[in-house]
């Protein structure tokens, strides 16, 4: 009797994504149900939080420890260090107040360290490069954040709205010299609207803003004085003028960006999202009276088209996802200072990095919906272009690499439980490597730093994972849950990477 | 209802085009138009060759331009030091009589030439760069061999060792040179900060908080060619309180200024002649400034030292980090006629500009690429040798330009 009804609640929900007829009862049923392919095939249009509303039609939340080593052997940039660790607590809540309202929301918190960072002692190098503070010791950093995000939306006839705020705080230290001690604050606003297309789609618009800030100080508690600190150009340049002692930095960022989104109706269809961001942040020596030495602007541009089409028990999708970026670096040129004041004489715009990439995935999957026993087989093919540049003196790097890969898994429902196992491989190939770096001395610390990443980001591999998720469900309609994911990666020169993450948790 | 959902889709499409716009803007350059202006009595003197080289402040790399009469180049736009080093020519004409016959022959005479100037600011799409440059003075004399200035620690302390700082002055000539009234001077400006100072007397003389002379009598301390004298703060055998430094007990001087502090008292070696400290900044000990940010020089008073010390002092003033005017300081100077070697410091990364005129100096070295005391340690700066003579004598380069005539950041001597 129980099978039977569920096996029609998946046929209803597998028909119908939208409407607020027929939902998931059991909590074990709202876990397929958010984890099925119609829930998370797409990614991109979720970011708008009125499109958000239609994620799901029923209420779940989830509380969980996880835990995470990555340990990345040679496969490294240097400045992001040779291996992390994290472990942490996360709640997630989606809940329906009424047909018109949903609410969601996450707070986080998670303990970090990373081995043998070097070239960097600025948190979020890929936030704020190639403008971090390093220097050649480096070594471990200890770090804690949190995050929060909270979010609401509602349908007001054929209009939705939605906002939502996330808020990131984060603090990474090292306790031996030299010793940076950097607090992050990181805000993002998103306002979103969508109305009704043609009774089959829902077309959105989102506004996105962010406020970013990090104070980065870096401080020598030995008697024997400190060591040099440079404030990075990219390819291994420093503004030299402030090398030395001058070791404290603020970062002060803001951002802008829209997205259009489409989302049909059903998970039958076409979703589209294009999303362009702006990224602007200043880096300001403290020491020298909040002096601006340099600035980034950053334009991005994101596309995800997903289809998916649900026939004979089967579902069928493919999804593009291209993406493109442009970061361009300035530098302020200060003229002949007079006492402790330096007045701006030229802005250079030196340094740049510009990636695009495009990502195809396939999906054939039984529906988890409609059965208790569900597989699903996603190929995935994708192209990754790199290039970094500093004007005067010219350098650059250039990578390209491709990517082929294969990922297939199970689902198996049965009496209170839910298990599933994943597992996939794939094989990158560097297309293109190649370099300038004139008269860098590559013998030197900045060079060989620059070397290291170089090897690693045109190195190919095979990458294999498996992963399994294990739910049962308890007599108060609460699920427990545990969760157990192993990547490696076997890289031609770079040697192997492995990480393993695992959590357990709760769901009601 | 279609129409309205098309205008809608059509205004957030404009939105983001908007929003993607990237820049493609090329890098700043201006274009530099180069000339020189010679500095010197020769008549018919004439620039043969030469190379201009742009340091960039900001990045440390340099740019070099090869010397043509009317040159110019393009630079990415910023703030440089610009230095000349070059070759220069006249024709001398001799007359003599041959068989009562007045013969005149013509000899071709090439002088080295070299000028600096810093902190060039080479923005806005031109700049016309007028260099001064000098004829290199190939006198021989004493010159400043070394200076070790950073110091140590205390053996298995970090508490800094004070006392072993030492110049060692070298004979550079082919004649015995005798070091009575030889002038050490310190300067009162720093390297690592400019200010606006009123008068500007840089082009005439060094301003110096710092004149301690080698005394004696003219002829009472001979120095042979190719050797050396040194003069340190404390003449003993340091290496017994500290194993990391010198024996100084054998320097020929040291500099005494019968510190007032009780708490920072200075020693004196009686067996060592002291310099004359003429005057000094300090009423408690002489430390050389351990980053390294001041100039040194050598120097022979033109007068006596009475009357320097009563008719060489001037008054000047300097626009402060506010903005305001300075508080009027009175110090001494001394001419550059009467300055035989001057050797700028600067931790690399710190440098501003000279503190003596670049007739005496066109560049600067350095105890440490940056100001930071902890790598700086036991080291100093060592002027290269040029050649060796065939009788073994030791020719130091001297090109009056501190950034090739000397090793920055090397060991010293003494320590080998």
């Amino acid at each position: 009797m129980k099978s039977s009804c569920l096996l029609c609640f998946s046929l209803a929900a597998a028909c119908c994504l939208s409407a607020a007829a027929q939902q998931p009862e059991t909590v074990l049923q709202k876990q397929v149900s958010a984890a099925a392919p119609q829930s998370v095939f797409r990614t991109q249009v979720w970011q708008n939080p009125a499109l958000n509303f239609y994620r799901q039609d029923f209420s779940l939340s989830s509380l969980a420890l996880n835990g995470r080593w990555l340990n990345k052997g040679e496969a490294y940039l240097s400045e992001e260090g040779s291996s992390q660790r994290n472990s942490g607590l996360n709640a997630t809540s989606f809940v329906k107040l009424s047909d018109a309202v949903k609410v969601f929301g996450s707070a986080s918190y998670s303990s970090e360290r990373q081995e043998n960072v070097l070239w960097n002692e600025t948190s979020d190098f890929s936030v704020v490069y190639p403008y971090v503070t390093g220097d050649s010791i480096g070594g471990k950093m200890t770090g804690e954040t949190y995050a929060f995000q909270g979010g609401y939306s509602r349908t007001m006839k054929e209009w939705t709205l939605g906002v939502v705020l996330n808020y990131r705080a984060a603090m990474h230290y090292r306790r031996k010299d030299p010793r940076p001690k950097n607090v992050v604050s990181d805000l993002n606003v998103s306002a979103g609207v969508s109305h009704k297309l043609w009774q089959k789609y829902q077309l959105g618009a989102a506004l996105h803003v962010r406020k970013y800030d990090q104070k980065s100080d870096i401080d020598f508690m030995s008697d024997l004085g400190s060591t040099s600190v440079y404030h990075m150009l990219g390819l291994g340049m420093n503004y030299v003028r402030f090398a030395g002692n001058v070791t404290d930095a603020v970062y002060k960022g803001t951002g802008v960006g829209a997205s259009i989104d489409l989302l049909p109706q059903t998970a039958n269809g076409l979703s589209a999202s294009l999303r362009a961001d702006h990224f602007h942040f200043s880096k300001q020596l403290s020491n020298i009276s909040y002096l601006p030495i340099t600035e980034v602007d950053e334009n991005k541009l994101a596309l995800e088209l997903a289809w998916m089409k649900q026939e004979g028990g089967l579902l069928y999708g493919t999804r593009l996802v291209g993406h493109g970026k442009v970061r361009t670096g300035t530098e302020n040129i200060f003229g002949d200072p007079t006492g402790s004041s330096y007045p701006l004489i030229s802005i250079l715009e030196q340094y740049e990095h510009t990636s695009a990439g495009v990502v195809l995935n396939g999906l054939l999957a039984t529906d988890p919906l409609t059965r208790r026993f569900s597989w699903s087989v996603e190929p995935q093919v994708a192209y990754q272009w790199n290039k970094e540049e500093y004007k005067n003196p010219q350098r650059f790097t250039e990578y390209a690499s491709w990517w082929a890969g294969l990922k297939a898994g199970i689902q198996w429902q049965f009496r209170q439980s839910l298990l599933a196992f994943t597992a996939g491989g794939g094989y990158s190939g560097n297309l293109t490597a190649r370099k300038q770096w004139g008269t860098l001395d590559l013998s030197g610390s900045v060079g060989q730093s620059l070397l290291h990443n170089f090897a690693y980001l045109t190195d190919q591999y095979t990458l294999w994972q498996v992963g399994s998720r294990y739910d049962y469900k308890l007599k108060g309609n609460q699920l427990l849950f545990a969760t157990l994911s192993c990547i490696g990666k076997s890289y031609k020169e770079c040697g192997a990477q492995h990480e393993v993450a695992l959590s357990v948790g709760m769901s009601f | 209802m279609r129409m309205k959902n098309f205008a809608f889709a059509s205004a957030l499409a404009g939105m983001l085009l908007l929003t993607a716009c990237s820049s493609d803007d090329e890098l700043k350059t201006s274009q530099v138009g180069l000339a020189l202006n010679v500095s010197s009595n020769i008549e018919n003197l004439q620039v043969a060759s030469g190379t201009y080289t742009f340091t960039n402040v900001s990045t440390g790399t340099d740019t070099q331009v090869a010397y043509a009469a009317a040159g110019s180049t393009v630079l990415p736009d910023g703030l440089y030091n610009v230095a000349f080093t070059g070759e220069a020519s006249y024709t001398y004409s001799k007359e003599t009589i041959v068989d009562d016959q007045t013969v005149v022959t013509d000899t071709l005479v090439t002088r080295a030439l070299q000028g600096s100037q810093q902190n060039v600011e080479i923005t806005g799409g031109s700049y016309s760069l007028k260099l001064d440059v000098y004829v290199v003075n190939d006198k021989s004399d004493f010159v400043i061999a070394e200076i070790y200035g950073v110091g140590t620690y205390k053996p298995g302390t970090t508490t800094q060792y004070n006392g072993d700082q030492y110049f060692r002055i070298y004979n550079n000539s082919d004649q015995v040179l005798y070091a009575d009234g030889l002038v050490l001077l310190e300067s009162k400006f720093t390297t690592t900060q400019k200010f606006a100072y009123t008068p500007d007397k840089m082009a005439e003389a060094m301003t110096a908080q710092v004149v301690a002379m080698i005394p004696g009598t003219g002829k009472e301390y001979p120095v042979q060619p190719g050797k050396s004298i040194i003069v340190c703060d404390n003449a003993i055998n340091h290496k017994e309180a500290n194993t990391s430094s010198f024996d100084l007990s054998t320097a020929n001087f040291e500099w005494y200024t019968n510190s007032t502090s009780t708490s920072n008292p200075d020693s004196d070696n009686p067996s060592v002649p002291n310099l004359l400290m003429l005057y000094n900044y300090t009423k408690t000990v002489w430390l050389l400034n351990k980053q390294g940010n001041k100039a040194y020089a050598l120097a022979r008073l033109g007068v006596d030292a009475d009357t320097y010390l009563k008719d060489y002092t001037y008054d000047y003033s300097y626009v402060t980090v506010t903005g305001s005017v300075s508080t009027v300081n009175a110090q001494y100077y001394v001419p550059n006629d009467w300055i035989i070697d001057a050797v700028n410091l600067s931790p690399k990364s710190a440098y501003v500009w000279n503190v003596t005129s670049p007739a005496l100096d066109m560049g600067f070295t350095y105890f440490g690429l940056n100001s930071t005391l902890k790598e700086n340690l036991g080291k100093g700066v060592v002027r290269k040798v040029s050649y060796t003579t065939p009788d073994g004598r030791e020719v130091l380069q001297d090109t009056n330009n501190s950034s090739v005539d000397f090793t920055p950041a090397a060991t010293p001597t003494l320590a080998n």
